[in-house]
Parts: C-alpha cells; sequence; structure tokens
C-alpha cells in the first residue's frame, strides 16, 4: 500500500481531497464486523455485565504513515508545524521529514499523534474513532477467531507492556489486524469513569479500584484490565512513539 | 437517576509519565516530551487564527454551540470575557441544579465589575434530549436566565472534545442518562484554562480569584 497514485500528479484542492478520499478507502476497505453481544472484561458500570454492539466497518489495521500524510497534505491546519500546544505535547509527528514527508515505512502505522489528531484524521474520512466498546468487541473477536487461549493473550499482553518484545500472536480475524501489535490505539472515549451502584468514578479508576471490578479473577481479565487502565492514563494531547489509531464507520 | 448521585467524586487527573513508561519499555524510541515546548529545529507557522490566541487558548475549538436562547456561539465569540464552564444535562436531577448553584455561587461573588463582563457556559452531555427549548425550560427551572447564563448544546464529537479539553469524564448510563465527573472550569479573556476544580459545593474563592485575575 503506498499513497495512491492520482497524489503525485499535483492534482490540488477539491480534487486532491476527494482523490484522498476515495483512493484511500479503495486501497483498504473497511471491514463490516458483524453486530453481537459484548460481555464486558472490566465492569465499568456494577450494573452492566453485557451490551449488544450493533455492526459498524472499521479500518483493517491502523492508520499508515501514507494514510497520515494524504490527511495533513489535505488538511493544513494539521500539519506538523500547524498545530497548535492545546492539541498536541510539542512531539506531533516528531520524526517524519518534514510537515508532509513520514519517516520510515510508508505502510507502517502513524505514531506520535494525538487524540486529537486521531479524531480529526477519521472525521475527515467521515468516520470516528471506535468506542472502547467497539474496539474490545472487536479485540474478542480477534481472540476467539484466531482461537488463542486465555493464557496465550494474557502473555502477549503483558509481554508488550514488559521488558520483553511482544509474543507473536496470529493477527488475522475477519480481514482484521493490528491488536496487541505494533501500537496501542486511540479511542473516542478511551478515559475510565468508573461506577458502584450509586457511586461515580469512586476511586478515580486507580488500579486498587479497578481491581475489584474485574468480571473474572485470571490471567486473561487481569491483562485486559492492565490495558484499560494504561490507556485512561494516558492524557489526551500525548503523541507517543507506539499510539496510533485505526478509525470505524456506520 | 444514577447520574444524579454523585459521590466519592476524585480528581481523574493523570500522570503524563504513564505514556512515557508506555513508549520506554515497549522496545520503541522513547523521546517522549511532555508539556508545550516547542519541536526544536523547526519552524512553526501557525494558522492566522492560531496566531491570534495563545497556544492553549480553548478559543481555537471551533465547535458551535447553541443556546437555550436559540443563539449559535463558538468560545471564540467569548473573547475579552471570562468565561465559567460546567457541563451537565437537564434531566440529571440531584447533581446537576448543584452544578447550576455553584456557578451561582461564583458569580455572586464575584466583584461587580467582573460579574458584569463574565459569561456563564453550561454544555450539556445529552445532545438527544436537551434541545434548546428544552434547556431553556431548564433555565427557567434553576433560575439561571440572566444576560450571563448560557445553557448549551452542540455535536456529540464536539461535547466529547470540551469534555476532554476540561478533564471531564462521562459515559452513558443503562437509565438513558449520564454519569460524568462534576468539573467548574474558568477561561480567561483569551481563553486558556486558569482555574478546575471538581466536586460538588466546592469554595468559590479561587475560581473568584481565577476570574478576577484577568
Amino acid at each position: 500500500m503506498g499513497l495512491p497514485t492520482v497524489q503525485f500528479l499535483g492534482v490540488v484542492g477539491w480534487g486532491l481531497l476527494m482523490a484522498w478520499a476515495t483512493d484511500a478507502h479503495a486501497t483498504e476497505p473497511p471491514v463490516t464486523v458483524p453486530e453481537g453481544t459484548f460481555e464486558h472484561a472490566v465492569l465499568l458500570d456494577r450494573d452492566v455485565q453485557t451490551e449488544w454492539v450493533d455492526t459498524f466497518r472499521v479500518d483493517p489495521r491502523p492508520v499508515s504513515r501514507a494514510d497520515y500524510a494524504a490527511f495533513v497534505q489535505a488538511h493544513p491546519a494539521w500539519r506538523r508545524s500547524a498545530l497548535a500546544g492545546l492539541f498536541q505535547d510539542g512531539g506531533y509527528l516528531k520524526h517524519w521529514h518534514s510537515d508532509l514527508e513520514p519517516n520510515g515505512e510508508p505502510d507502517a502505522p502513524v505514531v506520535h499523534v494525538s487524540w486529537y489528531a486521531a479524531r480529526a484524521y477519521c472525521q475527515a474520512r467521515e468516520g470516528a474513532l471506535p468506542t472502547l466498546v467497539q474496539w474490545e468487541y472487536l479485540a474478542n473477536l480477534w481472540r476467539t477467531l484466531n482461537e488463542h487461549s486465555d493464557e496465550d493473550y494474557a502473555n502477549a499482553v503483558f509481554a508488550w507492556y514488559g521488558e520483553q518484545r511482544p509474543t507473536a500472536l496470529r493477527d488475522e480475524a475477519l480481514g482484521v489486524s493490528g491488536f496487541i501489535g505494533p501500537v496501542n490505539e486511540w479511542l473516542e472515549d478511551y478515559q475510565l469513569l468508573l461506577g458502584n451502584g450509586d457511586q461515580i468514578d469512586f476511586g478515580g479508576g486507580s488500579c486498587g479500584d479497578t481491581g475489584r471490578l474485574i468480571a473474572r479473577y485470571d490471567s486473561a481479565h487481569y491483562a485486559t484490565l492492565l490495558r484499560y487502565q494504561m490507556r485512561s492514563n494516558i492524557s489526551p494531547e500525548t503523541t507517543a512513539s507506539n499510539q496510533g489509531f485505526r478509525c470505524v464507520y456506520p | 437517576m444514577k447520574s444524579a448521585k454523585l459521590m466519592g467524586v476524585a480528581l481523574a487527573l493523570w500522570s503524563l509519565t504513564t505514556a512515557n513508561a508506555l513508549g520506554a519499555d515497549t522496545g520503541h524510541d522513547h523521546h517522549n516530551h511532555h508539556g508545550h515546548d516547542h519541536h526544536s529545529g523547526m519552524h512553526h507557522t501557525p494558522l492566522p487564527m492560531v496566531s491570534q490566541v495563545p497556544e492553549g487558548s480553548l478559543h481555537q475549538l471551533d465547535a458551535v454551540w447553541q443556546t437555550h436562547r436559540g443563539e449559535a456561539v463558538t468560545l471564540a465569540d467569548l473573547a475579552g470575557r471570562p468565561v465559567i464552564v460546567t457541563m451537565l444535562y437537564a434531566s440529571c436531577t440531584t447533581a446537576c441544579p448543584v452544578l447550576v448553584q455553584d456557578v451561582k455561587r461564583i458569580q455572586q461573588a464575584l466583584p461587580e465589575a467582573q460579574r458584569a463582563r463574565t459569561a456563564l457556559l453550561l454544555v450539556s452531555f445529552d445532545t438527544e434530549g436537551d434541545t434548546p427549548e428544552a434547556l431553556n425550560q431548564y433555565a427557567q427551572n434553576v433560575r439561571a436566565d440572566g444576560e450571563a447564563w448560557h445553557f448549551a448544546t452542540g455535536s456529540a464529537t464536539d461535547v466529547r472534545t470540551l469534555a476532554t479539553l476540561l478533564g471531564v469524564r462521562y459515559r452513558k448510563n443503562p437509565e438513558g442518562g449520564y454519569d460524568h465527573s462534576n468539573v467548574i472550569a474558568v477561561l480567561n479573556t483569551k481563553g486558556e484554562l486558569v482555574h478546575r476544580h471538581e466536586g460538588l459545593n466546592q469554595p468559590v474563592t479561587d475560581a473568584v480569584k481565577a476570574v478576577s485575575l484577568d
């Protein structure tokens, strides 16, 4: 996958925007995720253990640097030299060679993008960041369809956050990949607000509080809790070297 | 309404060090810098809009809010006025009226000159139920309909953006309401966040001071 050829022809203005929008979709068409029931591993609300998820479409893998370059080409306000400190921490696209030239492999996931930037990208594609429930539902499907044991899943997650290189797990289901892989992914509502009956956000979501809220006390649930917790701790203007995203569409 | 029964609200500002730990622990490069330092060796050419306001100004948020008086307002429209901001929703019966009272207490504690120019912005989480008409009814119910008051609704995306900028966490609950943290923030005349407190029935002194600094 690379930049759509048409972008190198010097097409400007609406032509470029339209070419980007259509070609990007043509290159990496979103994948349809079937509707189903999501079982919460982390009980954000004491009374909600399962919920229904409607069908949605999702990018098959995290957004690439080439895709993101096309976005900033079409939306100058989101170029590195233009983006204000309100929406990033100072490290936005810091390794790019210039405003429009990504570093590394064009196919590699874009990183060093803040939550605000990730959302702007998805909005420009008439999509949105996945909700926490959508992404976790998809991750559960990914585990099931790839037949990853709870133990293998847990080990992969712990390795991701630990010293080792992430354990290589088969990473393909429904034509969607990139889970517990190169990047942690931004979500629309990634910041946790914890409810326990009448009490809302009773512990501020520290590890000790969430620990009593996992549905089962096994390693896979702990692994998921760890992911929720670490993700929630990232402030939205953060631009980290292992933080990327993908979009969903109605 | 569960959302209304807010207790034990805790400050949910997270340490930025976690993100550094993430970057460092996974074997990728970890030159993450936090804070608003400029990129070294890079020229900033801010957009014209950006150049008129400080780097951290919320006036850069282009969201258009529909107020209970049927007006369309952006944060930039309120430039030159300090703004007290909170987020709530009309069908919330316990916590949200307290938030309104808290805003009212801050307003009443302001010196008169400050009071006359300070805008009060109360943005709803409930983008479906809280139409401008519903918010107008709400403003009457809580007796907060003076010129300074702006009960407002907007798109779900813009509500999420504002909440994130203000450090407000919320989630729709199964009863159709919203669980949320209770935050009151003060923006100065340039749109910078100069005060923020969490919880109900908090002392007004710091918020008053923040408004008066400007």
